[in-house]
């Protein structure tokens, strides 16, 4: 056999999902038709553009609109194309192979769940990057139409493509949730709203950035702070989805909530020290919020997530369990696990009010004693919420495993979505029937204090009893961990390496009652 | 080669889906497994392919434990679900070559393991056929080259002759006994228990998550009692009563029916050898017999003695 070539090392290299998309995608007639209908829209807008404007004469003139007016079309056409298209392909052809025969097909192979998803996000890139290079010529060419220039038409062109490849995993997060077909065509009606929400928020900001010119913007600091920090933030969502659906495609039996808790605190840290930097650099304290904003998120849904989680581990990824005690401790807040995933999210907001402190102690800006104090308020706002979510997720704990036994724990996040419904309007419906007309929120919002979107009014608007709602939530909080610490400590105890009890041994003639043995030398 | 099933359990909330079930099977054997509807077939299968984890108990491939060692577990077994491929827009050499692909097969060996078992599966007509396009026959021997590609010595087929045409079962039914010949160790699954009966080395009978016979079949057949052991239909140009009446006085019959075609149907208590004497008895007694056919208790009658056909 001849040794193998530069081609054929780079073929076996390719990931196989990608080789599979892409001669899937190249032998449907749908993508084809559509790929040829998107360059036939190009060609012929830009053609009966110039036809039109040659009969007129405005060729002959100096139009300083022109440019920019036809290329926001051709940009119409390419996001409608990329984003309504490409994402939605991408998804449905996922959700339709979700069955549970092809993925278990895959999982018997050495794919990996990871290999699987960056597979679909890497083929529908590709398509994307196809198309792309078909419509960038036609949107270059508005440069000579004039009214835009080269480095707007080509930044615009950039955000499309981020936001296509957001979309694009957005469709694979969707299309990965394990549903039956009624909630398959729910999740595909809500992700379609969703395309269609980004694509008119991404028509509106580049509009107005080709409208207003980006050549002076470049000079400005404040325009780069919010370029980074629009980046991070996407960088980080993107991953987010990633890593979930990485984890809704693995074997219930692996370790699979692992990726996503290695990608929140490490991106939680890197995110928090380019949000810092970026926030000296630029001498606001604007970017360093919304890093605030992010990690509340993550701990929020981390927290949300966790309370669904296992409360025992099987041999698979008990095996896995680190024997060393030192080592194990860490590995309990890193393993699929309900209280191990608390604890995760108590470390993110951890490393959260690390971050805060440490930039309050740090920052360099000129009227420090000002600046910082609606970083504080913002904290402050998140971590109340956050007490909420953990008061909320732990009594929904209780109450499953104490009133609804039979109900499985993947369902508590159900159980917590009563139980806020029923904290946050039950108290206050009561209180109005009781005082009637006369109710205000000044003197009975001691009813409403099981209510979390009031306790985010009182930190951020009214700002005159936030301590009545920290008091409560805390009181809640120290009271729902006492009820459950025999819960958790019972997870910490069970979270032990597994130890073979069989071992792999010729079966004797059987003398069990309840199984038979065959010795296949008798038969 | 060996594969063992030890004392494996798998409890899905109060359904005892697998419980405690042990049995083993080697190289070169083909292996029945049969039991009614929501037995915990699928689910023992699923477990052998590293899909499923049980609750307690384990299985071994060659002594590789596959809870614990599922990767190298899942080299050594071919999995043939009961679905088929059914992927739009993809030929069955694209399918094959990813799937290759996907087992890490590299460059010119990969094309030469997907020729081979596209000729070996007789593939090699349709290789460009898209999958879509397939006869669930056609599907089910892709199904199986699928499961071939990595060349595991261990193959699990559940419920593959479902839904097959005759000739489908036939091909089917040719290249288990070559995979078997090959040194493959084959656990398949079905509910067409005579062509089981056919072609498996040994059975396993399972019902309510529990074995409930296993074994060489002519061994489980003379471990069960209540089964009739050979049955014998008899057809005469004549005296159609008066045979029926003499079968009833004979020795080694044990039960007689005169059927409406006028043949009659008798179990006879022995083997060959009373099936002989009894048609040499036959013409001694100047019955013209025109028919003397005698049937084996099968694996059918087995399976419907032993099950009781209650879902869990």
């Amino acid at each position: 056999m001849k040794p193998p070539g530069f081609i054929e090392k780079l073929d076996d290299a390719i990931n196989p999902i990608v080789v599979k998309e892409l001669r899937q995608a190249v032998r449907s007639r749908f993508v084809v038709a559509v790929v040829l209908l998107f360059l036939l829209l190009q060609l012929a807008f830009l053609g009966i553009y110039l036809t039109i404007a040659g009969l007129n004469g405005w060729l002959d003139t100096i139009d300083y609109q022109a440019g920019r007016d036809v290329f926001t079309w051709l940009q119409v056409i390419l996001l409608a194309t990329c984003m309504l298209f490409l994402p939605a392909y991408a998804g449905a052809r996922l959700a339709a192979e979700r069955s549970e025969v092809n993925t278990d097909l895959l999982f018997i192979t050495t794919l990996q769940p990871r290999k699987i998803i960056s597979g679909k996000l890497a083929s529908s890139v590709v398509i994307a990057v196809m198309i792309f290079s078909a419509c960038a010529p036609f949107m270059a060419f508005t440069y000579f139409l004039r009214g835009i220039d080269l480095v707007s038409i080509f930044f615009v062109i950039a955000i499309d493509f981020l936001v296509v490849l957001g979309s694009v995993h957005l469709m694979v997060f969707l299309a990965v949730i394990p549903a039956n077909r009624v909630l398959k065509a729910f999740l595909g009606v809500i992700g379609f709203a969703m395309l269609l929400f980004i694509f008119g928020m991404t028509l509106a900001a580049t509009i107005s950035l080709v409208h207003f010119g980006l050549s002076p913007m470049l000079e400005n600091r404040e325009f780069w702070s919010i370029c980074a920090t629009v980046v991070l933030e996407f960088v980080g969502e993107c991953g987010l989805l990633y890593t979930w659906a990485v984890a809704l495609i693995s074997a219930p039996s692996a370790n699979r909530i692992l990726p996503m808790r290695v990608f929140m605190l490490a991106f939680g840290l890197i995110s928090g020290l380019a949000h810092a930097f970026i926030a000296y650099s630029t001498q606001q304290e604007e970017p360093f919020q919304s890093w605030i904003l992010f990690m509340g998120q993550m701990t929020g849904l981390a927290l949300f997530i966790a309370v669904n989680e296992r409360q025992s581990w099987t041999p698979r990824v008990s095996r896995t369990i680190p024997r060393n005690p030192l080592l194990r401790v860490p590995a309990f807040l890193f393993y699929s696990g309900a209280a191990g995933g608390v604890l995760f999210a108590g470390l993110l907001f951890g490393v959260m009010a690390l971050g805060v402190w440490l930039f309050k102690l740090w920052h360099p800006l000129p009227v420090a004693p000002v600046m910082g104090t609606i970083t504080d308020e913002m904290f402050n706002c998140m971590a109340v919420v956050l007490l909420y979510i953990y008061c909320y997720g732990m009594t929904a704990v209780l109450v499953r495993s104490w009133l609804m036994p039979g109900v499985q724990h993947v369902y508590t996040w159900v159980v917590m979505l009563f139980l806020i419904a029923l904290g946050s309007l039950a108290p206050f419906l009561v209180s109005a029937l009781i005082f009637m007309g006369g109710w205000n929120y000044h003197e009975h919002f001691v009813w409403v204090l099981g209510n979390p979107g009031f306790a985010i009014y009182e930190f951020v608007d009214r700002k005159l009893d936030e301590t009545a709602y920290v008091y409560f939530a805390g009181a809640w909080a120290a009271l729902v961990t006492l009820l459950n610490v025999v819960w958790f400590f019972r997870q910490m105890r069970a979270f032990r390496p597994f130890e073979a009890s069989h071992a792999p041994t010729v079966l004797p003639a059987g003398s069990d009652s309840s199984s038979v043995t065959l010795p296949v030398s008798k038969l | 080669m060996r594969v063992n099933i030890v004392h494996l359990k798998k409890y899905y909330g109060s359904t005892r889906a697998v419980d405690d079930i042990s049995f083993s099977f080697a190289s070169g054997q083909i292996f029945g497994f049969v039991g009614p509807n929501g037995a915990g077939k699928t689910t023992t299968m699923r477990i052998l392919a590293t899909l499923d984890e049980p609750l307690d108990g384990d299985a071994f491939i060659d002594g590789i434990s596959v809870i614990q060692y599922p990767d190298k577990a899942r080299k050594l077994v071919g999995y043939v679900p009961d679905n088929l491929p059914r992927h739009r827009d993809m030929s069955v050499h694209e399918y094959l070559d990813f799937f290759g692909r996907a087992y890490g097969l590299k460059g010119g060996h990969r094309r030469q393991v997907i020729d081979r078992i596209e000729e070996f599966t007789n593939l090699m007509g349709i290789r460009e056929k898209a999958l879509v396009a397939l006869s669930k026959g056609m599907a089910q021997r892709v199904s199986v080259a699928r499961a071939l590609l990595h060349d595991p010595p261990v193959l699990i087929m559940d419920e593959p002759a479902a839904g097959l045409d005759p000739r489908a079962r036939i091909e089917l039914r040719e290249l288990l006994k070559m995979l078997s010949w090959q040194g493959k160790a084959v656990l398949i699954s079905s509910h067409i228990l005579t062509e089981l009966a056919e072609i498996c080395d040994g059975v396993v009978i399972i019902e309510h998550g529990r074995i409930l016979r296993a074994g060489k079949l002519d061994r489980i057949l003379a471990n069960t009692t209540d089964i009739p052991k050979r049955t014998v239909h008899i057809r005469t140009l004549d005296r159609h009563e008066e045979l029926y009446k003499h079968l009833l006085q004979t020795p080694t019959i044990e039960k007689a029916s005169l059927l409406v075609d006028n043949t009659v149907e008798a179990e006879v208590n022995g083997g060959e050898d009373e099936c002989c004497d009894l048609l040499a008895g036959l013409i001694q007694y100047g019955f013209r017999v025109r028919e003397f056919r005698q049937r084996r208790a099968g694996l059918e009658e087995i399976f419907m003695n032993v099950t009781k056909g209650e879902v869990q």
